[in-house]
């Protein structure tokens, strides 16, 4: 299991390349000095100059990225424009709210993806597989903020029963806490139940299909057995490998609600340090989103060979 | 936010009997239901570059008409400046049409020459499907905000970091088929021939990548519609001043239960829209994947 | 007099001189095109009827509606009465209480018929589970006991093993161990050693015929093989463009065949010291199998199986019923 890992994480650097390359070439792409634009307007010349050679922006590209590459592994981030603070204490905070509801939304997806997947591929010839059928390419057509929109119509302006906006903290209590994620949280994962329950209702699909599905049959295991057991076993293969897709789509789509909702997660911070040209602080989070994705694909591929242990005998073929 | 480009675009199995686009189109016509969202869609493009002739200016507002409910002077209302909703729903479909079409496009161009260079040359594969696939897994309205930061707000922005994100997924599948294809017999028998990798290239396998990336194609067509959509809604996207359908149910959001209609048609329109290319690209995957019938 | 129930709630025949199987009539119908028709044979108890045919000759259709495996778009007509039971028409909730605990099937490729993932203890507890209240304990013996019985001596070992780790031979056991784990009366194994190189098709067919004589099995054998049914079975039943043909007792069928398809059949066979320089090959005879493979009913000629001698059924054309 171990070499396994091992050898994941080494075709993961690649992935780890990409928002480096992006973050390093984000800043001397933008017209103007990398650094002035860093210090904003505010600036005199000699900090300006200051920060240009603390960059090393005179030297040659190469060593320019080394000692990015150095900065970014000792989290040497800089400070943000206009929270005044460092960017790598500027993030956690923000981003353990978007972190709670994603997990959140990442549960509801699945949770309600899978069964609905099942219901559309195993009873797919009665009235429910085919409405969850329908639902499923409904749901893929509709935009995560929309989802938003009329869970707020319904639930917080109709029925009264949540806020319309606003992140009440732990500190304040577990329950007003929770009232004040749910809605966000659904609004992020109905999006993606969708996705999963087609997802799973094609991986269902391929796998009834199989003769060891029939020799399950001829032992004369119950249906509802050979389904849970046999099946869906194989079918979460498929599932764990949208897993990583499903994590981007959410992280994307925090940025939607959490504008929305009015949370301080790191959605509205990237939005907002976008609006304030804070680039400092855009470039933490590229970073740190870059840091998420590729956890959890790792995540993903270790999960991968604990589900299907064939993995580890065999290389995995692109 | 609904996903870009499922990973597993059908792995072309039977090549042989891919059917070519005409051949797709003559079957899809034979389903009521992909018949009906073909219908839909056409009407929507139709309306969106007949945008001038049929409705009004979008933008042009009478104060004294706020937030009136569908009328037959405003079929669609009014929204909270006064403006005709059916114009903003029609000026819209045109925004995000037109930003669905340029992604597409350029998506489909891009990717197609990665994933042949990456089908026909080794060194290239190795590489470059690394990064694609690095890339392909960032989430896209990160990247297009984080782009916003550097190039400033509009329609560059978005494209570029939608082609960005998008792009290896059709590079993906012409690299699949181009690796299925020259498996087949067929290519042992040309080179046997004498014919030369580019021939055999252009003249066997790219034929058979037309129909999967059409249907990828189709794909990110709707990826970039819905994430325009979201970019617009938050302020990141389209000018504030191009009538856009996320920019308007934006506006509705105070309005939520006392103006329906404000969030209601441009919501209708936007999911019509992409509704309909979905049921058509489902079609489409039944048609290709034999294995799908289940009746 | 009312028959006894046992405790699935199924009656049984405990007189013990009906045939264990009797298939009368039996067609498989996809549409206007019958893949299956008016099929009659009977399997005594504890004897042993191969169903032999050519590839596309419906042996497998028939196979898999005794065992109630048919592809939902097929439907079975006629009668198969199982032990007395009448088949035909149940639904499957019904007919899975049969299935495992007085059928057993054995499939012909053991590596797509057995699940790549489930260890195979795992799988042949699963069939355990659906009819006995094992504790885990229990269980796990009694997967030990039948590996050991189909010959697989490192029981513990393979239990916990995944059948690609497994050779072609074992993995064909662990199909039988499987078919067998609930001690069926009737076990239907469909080309069992199609699959396998000749040293391995002895074995199993050895194994197949000691289990037998353990357990008091009655085996319907459906293969290609005529080699293994001379050996094997009691008696055999021709099929040929979805009918029975011809069904005798395996050495009057062997030795005096009487329908033209059984007699060009035998004929085909090599034999050793053969100095032919080409083979007979049997031309297609049945125009109903030309290139659409299927001809509507109606468009087909009529036939029916005529009894010649005791237990010796041929199938004459209708209006010709001398030899």
């Amino acid at each position: 299991m171990l070499s396994y890992a091992f050898q994941r994480v080494l075709a993961l650097l690649p992935t780890v390349a990409v928002p480096l390359i992006l973050v390093f070439l984000l800043l001397r792409l933008a017209p103007g000095d990398p650094a002035a634009i860093l210090l904003g307007d505010q600036a005199t010349p000699e900090q300006v100059a200051g920060l240009r050679t603390e960059l090393g922006l005179d030297q040659p590209l190469i060593a320019q990225f080394l000692k990015f590459l150095g900065d970014v592994l000792t989290l040497h981030l800089g400070n943000s424009l206009f929270l005044h603070r460092p960017v790598v204490e500027v993030i956690p905070q923000y981003a353990a709210v978007t972190l709670e509801i994603g997990v959140l939304s990442l549960i509801i997806a699945l949770v309600l993806g899978v069964t609905l997947g099942s219901s559309a591929s195993l009873r797919r010839n009665t009235r429910r597989g085919r409405a969850a059928t329908a639902l499923g390419i409904v749901g893929i057509s509709v935009p995560q903020f929309l989802f938003a929109l009329v869970l707020i119509l319904v639930f917080a302006v109709g029925a009264h029963w949540f806020n319309v906006g606003g992140y009440v903290p732990w500190s304040a209590g577990a329950w007003p806490h929770i009232r004040s994620i749910i809605l966000p949280a659904f609004a992020l994962g109905l999006g993606e139940t969708a996705f999963v329950s087609r997802i799973t209702r094609g991986a269902v699909l391929d796998v009834m299909q199989e003769p060891f599905v029939t020799t399950a049959k001829s032992l004369g295991i119950p249906l509802h057995r050979i389904n849970r057991v046999h099946i869906l076993r194989l079918s979460s293969l498929q599932i764990l490998t949208v897993a990583g897709l499903l994590s981007a789509s959410l992280i994307s789509g925090s940025a939607v609600v959490e504008s929305i909702f009015g949370l301080p997660g790191m959605g509205r911070l990237l939005l907002d340090a976008v609006q304030r040209r804070d680039y400092q602080l855009v470039q933490g989070i590229v970073l740190f989103t870059g840091l998420v994705i590729i956890v959890v694909n790792l995540l993903v591929d270790l999960l991968y060979a604990v589900v299907d242990p064939r993995v580890q005998l065999a290389r995995k073929i692109k | 936010m609904s996903t870009v480009s499922t990973p597993a675009a059908p792995a072309p199995h039977a090549p042989a009997e891919l059917p070519r686009p005409a051949g797709l189109l003559r079957k899809l016509i034979r389903r009521p239901a992909t018949v009906g969202a073909i219908a839909f869609f056409v009407l929507m493009v139709l309306a969106a570059a007949a945008a001038p002739l049929i409705v009004g200016d979008p933008n042009s507002f009478v104060a004294t008409e706020r937030l009136r409910p569908p009328s037959p002077a405003h079929w669609f209302g009014t929204d909270n400046l006064g403006r005709d909703g059916l114009a903003r729903v029609v000026y819209g479909a045109r925004a995000s049409l037109l930003v669905g079409a340029i992604t597409c496009l350029l998506t489909t161009v891009i990717g197609t020459a990665v994933g042949i260079a990456a089908g026909m040359f080794r060194t290239v594969d190795l590489i470059v499907m690394r990064i694609v696939d690095g890339v392909m897994s960032f989430p896209v309205i990160v990247l297009a905000l984080a782009l916003m930061a550097i190039l400033g707000p509009g329609l560059v922005t978005v494209v570029i970091s939608m082609v960005v994100v998008f792009f290896p997924g059709v590079a993906r599948v012409v690299r699949s088929t181009a690796l299925v294809v020259s498996e087949l017999p067929m290519i042992d028998a040309a080179k046997s021939a004498g014919a030369g990798r580019w021939r055999i290239f252009f003249r066997y396998v790219f034929p058979h990548c037309t129909t999967p990336v059409l249907v990828q194609a189709a794909i990110v067509f709707t990826a970039a519609v819905l994430v325009e959509s979201a970019l617009s809604f938050i302020g990141a996207g389209l000018p504030p001043d191009v009538p856009s359908w996320g920019a308007a149910l934006a506006e509705s959001r105070s309005y939520l239960s006392t103006a329906w209609w404000m969030w209601c048609f441009p919501g209708l329109a936007l999911i019509g829209t992409v509704l309909s290319v979905n049921i058509v690209i489902d079609a489409s995957r039944d048609i290709l994947d034999p294995r799908e019938a289940d009746k | 007099m009312t028959a006894p129930v046992n405790q699935r709630g199924l009656e049984e025949n405990v007189t013990g001189t009906e045939p264990l199987l009797s298939v009368r009539n039996l067609s498989v119908t996809a549409g206007p095109y019958d893949a299956v028709r008016d099929v009659t044979f009977q399997l005594p108890r504890t004897a042993s009827l191969a169903l032999v045919g050519e590839s596309g000759s419906g042996k497998s259709l028939t196979a898999s509606s005794i065992a109630g495996l048919l592809a939902p778009q097929l439907r079975a007509s006629g009668s198969i009465q199982f032990d007395a039971i009448e088949l035909v028409g149940q639904p499957w909730e019904k007919r899975r209480q049969l299935a495992g605990s007085r059928i057993g099937f054995i499939f012909q490729e053991p590596m797509s018929s057995l699940h790549p993932v489930l260890t195979v203890g795992q799988q042949i507890g699963e069939g355990l589970r659906a009819h006995f209240d094992y504790s885990k304990a229990e269980r796990q013996e009694r997967i030990r006991d039948l590996l050991s019985l189909v010959g697989l001596s490192k029981g513990r070992q393979i239990a916990d093993s995944r059948i690609g780790e497994l050779s072609g031979g074992m993995r064909q056991r662990v199909m039988i161990a499987m078919a067998i784990s609930c001690s069926p009366d009737l076990l239907i194994a469909d080309e069992p050693t199609t699959a396998l190189d000749v040293t391995l098709q002895k074995q199993v067919i050895e194994l197949l015929q000691s289990l037998r004589e353990k357990m008091g099995l009655s085996l319907l054998l459906i293969t290609h093989d005529l080699g293994v049914v001379a050996e094997v079975c009691d008696s055999a039943a021709v099929m040929y463009g979805g009918e029975v043909v011809e069904t005798a007792n395996t050495a009057e069928l062997l030795h005096s065949p009487r329908h033209d398809y059984t007699k060009a059949l035998l004929a085909a066979i090599p034999q050793l010291g053969d100095k032919r320089d080409r083979l007979p090959t049997i031309a297609t005879t049945a125009p109903w199998l030309s290139d659409a493979r299927l001809v509507p009913r109606d468009q087909r000629p009529q036939t029916t199986l005529v009894q010649e001698s005791d237990s010796h059924w041929v199938r004459r054309d209708i209006g010709t019923e001398t030899r």
